[in-house]
């Protein structure tokens, strides 16, 4: 064996043991709920609209929307052709598996309901999309796989309760492989965004952030006058790209971790007073539950 | 050890591995990703198929620099004219304007612009017969499209000069109701 295919082969099993080693059920059961949570709190934000963007009455008459699409998805409309009943089973699966990863009963079924839900209406309208229903569909997805009701859940508790078992034991951790996807899954989507953002001419001369909040369109909650100054949008713009081209690689350093948790979270909540964005910036930092172990005295980062 | 075996044992490693390339060469840029189109054409149609598809690109590469509005526009069979606002997402209360915002996506970031005028028959039907079923008859209902440049000046009244500042408006689309509209598709 060379030198090179040798190294290549301890990076290997490096990595084949971070993916598939034990890891502590809290974080991802404490995700599954919130997550859950969230959407839930998506689908009944959309659910007064839903026949208007989705029904054969809609904004979308089946013909155009034939016309829209082409490679197949797996998704409710498959099975009922272009019927208003799917809007009824988009619901009733979108309930079912937001209360299920709510309180971690069957929460693999759950999670498969909720994918199935918000793939459908993925696919009957994808202009009414945004990125906060991306993670929810693929977040969704990954936790079909993972066992996410070890803890923060119905199950874990009865369980607890009838074994009088300590939260964390020896048979109470989880394979990490499921949530490892989960977390390469948020940094992808910082890093795709940084490097689309480094593209645009006003991200690079810092503009960007000062451009977004004239918009009346997007307009939230006031906002202090600094920020709404050639100065405030240049600092805001090159905080943001900064921000996201360095979390997907800063975050592995044990001693990076919680600062950078802790201003994503700054960024967010910025981003959630100052714009009018549905869910996006709740969703995402669900993500960041993964990062992170609440441990007896401090802040403990898993990874 | 055979390959096979190794697979067997490796699967969960290969699956983060394959996953990770994929979600990424699908959402980044070519740019910055010259292997995109290698990787895109290997894993697209899993992503899509499995509804694991994904784009990145808000406000990038550069955020839109036009404030908007839709508004529609009716005549009804009487002769007078009514106007709505799909989008005025400043005059809702903050609750109704979260709510509403993928109102904001569908209308001004899809129906407003010309690349995507497939849209503006079917809504304008729809308006047609939302009408109807409020005991509305339209004789002809049109899709106007309000803008208003930002200022290259950001000052702390940039953000408020969506009140001051002119709007510029443009029709951009008609219907001519000249028969009840369509019943509801079968």
């Amino acid at each position: 064996m060379t030198k090179i295919s040798r190294s290549f082969f301890t990076a290997w099993l490096a990595f084949k043991n971070w993916v598939e080693e034990p890891i502590d059920p809290r974080p991802l059961g404490l995700f599954r709920l919130w997550f859950g949570f969230l959407a839930l709190v998506n689908l009944l934000l959309l659910w007064p609209d839903m026949e208007m963007w989705f029904g054969n009455n809609g904004v979308i008459p089946p013909e155009l929307h034939q016309q829209l699409t082409s490679i197949f998805r797996i998704q409710i409309f498959a099975l009922t052709g272009y019927s208003d009943k799917a809007i009824l089973f988009m619901k009733i699966l979108g309930l079912a598996g937001g209360l299920g990863l709510v309180l971690g009963v069957f929460p693999r079924t759950a999670a498969f309901c909720m994918w199935l839900a918000a793939s459908s209406y993925a696919w009957r309208n994808s202009a009414i999309l945004h990125s906060g229903d991306s993670l929810i569909r693929i977040g969704s997805f990954f936790l079909i796989f993972a066992r996410s009701d070890a803890a923060f859940s119905l199950t874990s508790y009865f369980r607890a309760h009838r074994e009088k078992n300590v939260l964390v034991s020896e048979s109470n951790v989880i394979t990490a492989w499921p949530q490892r996807i989960l977390q390469l899954q948020l940094c992808i989507v910082y890093l795709s965004a940084a490097l689309w953002k480094i593209k645009g001419e006003s991200w690079r001369q810092g503009t960007a952030v000062g451009t977004v909040l004239q918009l009346g369109e997007f307009e939230r909650f006031p906002i202090p006058d600094f920020v709404l100054t050639a100065t405030g949008s240049m600092i805001a713009t090159y905080f943001t790209l900064g921000f996201e081209l360095l979390f997907p690689f800063m975050i592995w350093i044990p001693w990076c971790r919680v600062p950078f948790l802790v201003m994503g979270i700054l960024l967010h909540a910025g981003l959630e007073w100052s714009l009018n964005i549905q869910m996006f910036q709740w969703v995402i930092t669900s993500f960041y539950i993964l990062f992170i172990r609440v441990g007896d005295k401090s802040i403990k980062t898993v990874a | 050890m055979s390959f096979k075996r190794f697979l067997h044992s490796n699967w969960r490693p290969f699956i983060v591995v394959i996953y990770g390339f994929a979600a990424f060469s699908f959402s980044a840029p070519e740019e910055f990703f010259p292997p995109k189109p290698f990787f895109t054409a290997i894993s697209s149609r899993a992503l899509v198929t499995l509804n694991l598809w994904q784009y990145w690109d808000m406000f990038a590469p550069n955020p839109r620099s036009d404030d908007v509005r839709i508004e529609v526009s009716y005549e009804d069979k009487s002769g007078q004219r009514f106007e709505f606002y799909l989008t005025d997402m400043l005059s809702m209360p903050y609750g109704e304007r979260w709510q509403k915002e993928r109102w904001r996506k569908y209308f001004n970031d899809h129906l407003r612009v010309d690349q995507e005028k497939h849209l503006w028959l079917p809504y304008t039907k729809f308006v047609s017969r939302e009408l109807r079923r409020q005991g509305v008859d339209t004789k002809n209902i049109s899709l106007v499209r309000h803008w208003r440049p930002t200022s290259d000046t950001l000052t702390p009244r940039s953000r408020a000069a969506h009140n001051s500042s002119p709007w510029l408006t443009y029709k951009f689309f008609e219907l001519i109701v000249d028969s009840p509209p369509e019943s509801d598709v079968p």
